[in-house]
């Protein structure tokens, strides 16, 4: 136990100054940008620093950096196992990492949204009648960001376990064909509905209905059944990236 | 309950390529061991197997009684120095040595900085951005100060010069004598910690060759020169590893008791050193070619 | 100090011999501090069991004594055991093996004798 105490200590500190980072390079790079065009085009009485400050790509970032940080699984296995950490200690250690660090980019993200930028998402307003409690809202709001961000998480590290087995060539073999496989997949299924139908009241359309929570008026879905289906989804994918962190080894 | 390494009928292959087969070896507390072995015999790939890194095709490996594998409690008492480097390249020397506490539970940090002050290394420098030797260097502190009570060093001398190998026997014999602990040292410069590694371990294409006390294995081994024929009479029966000959004279290596036969006065009988004794058992060919 | 390794003998057997070899030609005083076998390890790259093999040798041969806390220290009359050791050696060995040398020359005790009257004197 203090074992895992000590290795989640490690991966949350880097974490967290990784992301940072990451947040102040964006900052720099939207300051910077703008004020370079805006210098360029003799436009600089237009300029304003708080574009920069209130771009929308700050949400985004947090789940740009859960993929990524996710997703690294190889070069983290080197350190703990040369630090005698097992596969299963590191596993544990991310996930738990991740989702604080999930936590933290969601209250960051809903403070953000709410303080800098006034917006309010698709997903709220569809959900906002069910519950009549304010309150409530928020944290059906908040239930939504923190399982959508972990969801996209561990995917994403269920994702990068597997690629993690595989050598540098067929990394980039999977990442690059794997797309083109979905793709092509997709096209599949849209020309097969069309012949079949699929999408007319079938158990699939049904199945996907309830998935969402679907009520028939507009801003009474339940929230409480995607939310549901998001903590299971995400559990899956978790139990995934277990399984392919059990299978590490250092490669030659 | 048996205490210390346990290695169990372990094999590992590489696609269809045997690196080690049937592999049955203990290594006790506090001990100091010599892993010797050619180039590919396979040392490399046990001391990975030993350390959870990769994983064994058939066997097993126990720590006092209980398996190594995915176990926190065992591979923290472990740590294995390797000439591939899995630290992070862009990591300072300093930071590593923080996270090593971190992860490790514990660091002797004043040794390391002593350490760092006798090496002439710069700790503020990146681990990438290092020769090859202060890499070697880096590593040999981290592996002298963490915790673990077992560690296992993979070519520790590599890249290092004369006077930086002298600096690193004389601190492990320190550290040892501080903190009895065990060492495996897997290394091709056998002369230089002949006098230290109180067991030795041979490797050949995969397989244990030897695994006894240097001490009884010196005293096993001999060197008998003399005339050629005498010689030669006079280790028939024996196990002869290796021979040289010169004009008439002779000499034959023998591995094993020299048993009760009389000895001519024209032959000498002497024991042969370490070294001498790794290269002979490890020769490919029966014998060596009939010339000095 | 300096050792001078060869294999034909157990390591702490040569350890031993040439802290004995120290003491006798006087390096190492009767009453001094002998290095400890840390001292002796790191300087020689030798197993620490190794050098306190060989030091527990020189102990039960009455050469060197434990001071608790302090180390190890020549004996008293030390030089002189060591003398009269390596005299008693010196006939078991050495004489035995000349007057063997000598029978086969066919060289008489007397011979002998004032063979090795000449060797004292040209070794002057």
């Amino acid at each position: 136990m203090t074992r895992f105490k000590s290795v989640f200590a490690y991966t949350f500190n880097r974490m967290i100054r990784q992301l940072a980072a990451t947040f102040i390079i964006v900052l720099l790079f939207l300051v910077a940008v703008p004020l370079f065009f805006a210098v360029i085009s003799g436009t600089l009485s237009e300029y304003s620093i708080m574009d920069a400050v209130r771009s929308g790509v700050y949400p985004m970032v947090v789940g740009w950096f859960l993929i990524v940080i996710g997703a690294e699984t190889y070069p983290q296995f080197k350190m703990m196992i040369q630090n005698g950490v097992s596969r299963l200690t590191y596993w544990r250690a991310k996930v738990c990492a991740i989702l604080l660090i999930t936590f933290i980019g969601t209250i960051f993200n809903l403070v953000y949204n709410w303080v800098a930028r006034f917006s309010i998402s698709g997903i709220h307003l569809a959900y906002s009648q069910f519950f009549t409690n304010p309150a409530m809202n928020i944290l059906v709001d908040f239930g939504f960001e923190f399982l959508i961000l972990t969801a996209v998480a561990m995917t994403a590290m269920a994702v990068g376990s597997i690629l993690s087995l595989f050598s540098r060539r067929g990394q980039f073999a999977w990442i690059f064909l794997t797309p083109i496989a979905l793709i092509v997949l997709l096209i599949w299924l849209i020309n097969f509905q069309e012949r079949a139908g699929l999408l007319d009241e079938t158990w699939i359309v049904n199945f996907l209905k309830f998935l969402l929570g679907f009520r028939q008026q507009f801003g009474h879905y339940n929230p409480l059944v995607p939310e549901v289906t998001l903590v299971i989804y995400s559990g899956i994918m978790a139990a995934v990236s277990r399984f392919f962190f059990g299978q590490l080894k250092i490669k030659k | 309950m048996s205490s210390g390494i346990e290695i169990q009928h372990l094999s590992k292959q590489y696609e269809k390529k045997t690196i080690l087969h049937d592999i049955n070896l203990k290594f006790e507390p506090k001990t100091i061991y010599g892993l010797l072995g050619r180039n590919g015999a396979g040392k490399s790939t046990l001391l990975g197997l030993i350390s959870d890194r990769i994983f064994p095709t058939q066997g097993r490996i126990l720590f006092n009684a209980e398996m190594i594998h995915d176990n926190d409690q065992i591979l923290g008492q472990f740590y294995l120095m390797s000439e591939v480097d899995l630290y992070p390249n862009r990591r300072r020397v300093r930071q590593l040595f923080r996270d090593t506490e971190q992860l490790y539970g514990e660091f002797n940090r004043k040794y390391a900085d002593e350490l760092v002050k006798k090496f002439g290394l710069d700790d503020s420098s990146q681990y990438g951005k290092l020769s090859t030797g202060y890499r070697t260097i880096v590593k040999l502190i981290i592996a002298l100060c963490v915790p673990a009570t077992y560690i296992f060093l993979d070519e520790p001398v590599l890249g290092l010069d004369a006077n930086h190998r002298d600096i690193f026997y004389r601190e492990l014999v320190e550290t040892y004598t501080e903190r009895p602990r065990t060492f495996v040292i897997s290394t091709h410069l056998i002369e230089e910690i002949a006098n230290l590694i109180e067991q030795v371990v041979v490797i050949k294409s995969g397989r244990v060759l030897v695994d006894d006390s240097s001490e009884a294995l010196i005293a096993e081994s001999y060197a008998i020169t003399g005339p050629k024929n005498v010689v030669d009479s006079f280790v028939s029966g024996l196990n002869v590893i290796g021979s040289e000959t010169l004009g008439n004279l002779k000499a034959a290596y023998v591995f094993g008791a020299l048993d009760d036969r009389p000895i001519p006065d024209v032959i000498t009988i002497e024991h042969m050193d370490l070294q001498k004794l790794f290269v002979n058992l490890t020769n490919e060919e029966e014998t060596q070619n009939d010339a000095l | 100090m300096q050792f001078d390794f060869n294999s034909t003998d157990p390591l702490y057997r040569q350890v031993a011999a040439q802290i004995e070899d120290a003491i006798f030609s006087g390096s190492f005083s009767e009453g001094s501090q002998v290095p400890s076998t840390t001292e002796i390890s790191k300087e020689f790259h030798i197993n620490p069991a190794t050098v306190l093999k060989g030091m527990n040798l020189l102990v039960d041969q009455g050469l060197v004594e434990k001071r608790r806390g302090l180390g190890m220290f020549v004996t008293r009359g030390a030089q002189e055991t060591i003398r009269e050791d390596r005299r008693n050696q010196f006939f078991s060995n050495d004489v035995q093996k000349l007057v063997a040398e000598a029978k086969q020359l066919a060289l008489s005790a007397d011979e002998v004798l004032s063979l090795v009257k000449r060797g004292y004197e040209e070794h002057e």
